[in-house]
């Protein structure tokens, strides 16, 4: 056996919805002690990873929180554009649960710096 | 892309940010962490989940149990489904596509067998003959039609499902959706919004008929009807010209007179995904030669 899931909730025993999916993903995802993404654990920070199906952690609890959002690089900046449709899971996280080859993960993504 | 101002949820309205960020290439996470153990293309991709339910209130009825059987099962779907959160309805992505269709998950649980052990040889005795089996059910099916008022009007429990084997890879859909709505793709199944001639819908209609049937006598049928037999439910011979089993489909699968209404079922799921028109005329047999409780005297 590879882990078990504990709902707290039943709308997470709906097998296709999103919250028994993403408690799923907890089995892989986000352990990385990778400082520019420790502080999302055991989510991720405000990023295209939290626009995933794996979202942000809510402050204070630490819950998933959705962030439905697409990041798209444009010149000058990143253009934020709202997202209705569920999430998948992201590059990132389908290389973390290894359903990803390595080589064909896109190789530049964007980390915070200090401030 | 992660922002840098980590206490302020982004605006997600269209805008241009143009705050600070830090672009950083996966080599330097691979450096750090190693490269992923197995590689993506030995590891596994096919996982099995079997849902426990803990109760403080003794063992779950029937219902309950099918309640959450049916919904442990959505994970195994392999098309983007219908759901919920609240009063939101939307097209869920279960396992399956949230992972671009690279992975699969199992909810079948299936009964732990005890080896069996080197068997004695006994001498055979003489055979017992079995009795027929007793056709103890009466079941007085309906046009399929006729459902579509009588759902709408006349049923008082309304939290069941139905296979419609077009809709929703397969998988049973609820027939009443929020608010007591008869769910339309039921009504449409049934062809209560018109009816096609073609046999691949009159198949469907007599086969979501009789589910419905079914269910009116045989409360939680599904789990049941592989101890209906086809023959018990056929009209009288005089009033059919011909018995309609056994039957044979282009699958190579045959009905036989002893096959089940579960048969019938799981022969009616493939011949309306993968079937041709005569398998559909042939089944459609079937449905038809059902008893109505009418008799022609």
């Amino acid at each position: 056996m590879l882990g078990i899931s504990v709902f707290p909730s039943t709308v997470f025993f709906d097998g296709a919805e999103q919250g028994y999916t993403h408690e799923l993903g907890h089995q892989w995802i986000q352990f990385l002690d990778e400082p520019t993404v420790r502080s999302g654990r055991p989510h991720w920070p405000f990023s295209s990873l939290a626009a995933g199906m794996m979202g942000f952690s809510l402050a204070g609890s630490g819950a998933g929180g959705n962030f439905s959002c697409t990041l798209t690089p444009e010149a000058g900046g990143v253009r934020l554009t709202p997202r209705s449709t569920a999430p998948v899971f992201t590059d990132l996280d389908l290389y973390l649960m290894d359903f990803y080859h390595l080589n064909k993960l896109v190789n530049i993504w964007f980390l915070p710096i200090k401030r | 892309m992660v922002f840098a101002d980590q206490t302020v949820t982004p605006n997600c309205n269209g805008q241009l940010y143009t705050g600070a960020m830090l672009k950083v290439k996966v080599s330097d996470v691979i450096a750090q962490h190693g490269e992923r153990i197995p590689a993506a293309t030995t590891g596994v991709k096919s996982f099995r989940v079997a849902t426990i339910i803990v109760s403080d209130k003794g063992i779950l009825d029937e219902n309950s149990m099918n309640y959450f059987s049916y919904f442990s099962k959505r994970a195994e779907a392999t098309t983007p489904t219908a759901g919920h959160a609240g009063f939101v309805k939307r097209a869920e992505n279960p396992f399956f596509v949230a992972t671009g269709r690279r992975a699969t998950l199992n909810t079948k649980m299936t009964p732990i067998i005890a080896p069996t052990p080197n068997p004695t040889p006994v001498p055979t005795p003489n055979p017992v003959p079995v009795p027929a089996q007793t056709c103890d059910l009466t079941i007085c099916f309906s046009e399929p039609d006729r459902w579509c008022n009588k759902l709408s009007y006349g049923s008082s429990y309304r939290n069941f499902q139905v296979v419609v084997s077009s809709v929703n890879g397969g998988y049973a859909v609820p027939v009443y959706e929020f608010f007591g709505v008869v769910n339309p793709q039921v009504k449409y199944a049934l062809g209560c919004f018109g009816r096609s001639n073609s046999s691949w819908a009159k198949l469907t209609e007599a086969y979501v008929g009789a589910q419905l049937d079914i269910k009116t006598v045989l409360p939680y049928w599904w789990t049941k009807i592989n101890t209906q037999r086809i023959s018990c439910h056929l009209a009288p011979m005089g009033m059919m010209s011909a018995s309609p089993l056994p039957l044979t489909l282009s699958s190579g699968l045959t009905l036989s007179s002893d096959a089940s209404m579960g048969d019938l079922f799981n022969a009616t799921n493939w011949a309306l995904r993968s079937g041709m028109s005569e398998d559909h005329v042939k089944l459609l047999k079937v449905f038809g030669g059902f008893n109505t409780c009418t008799r022609q005297d």
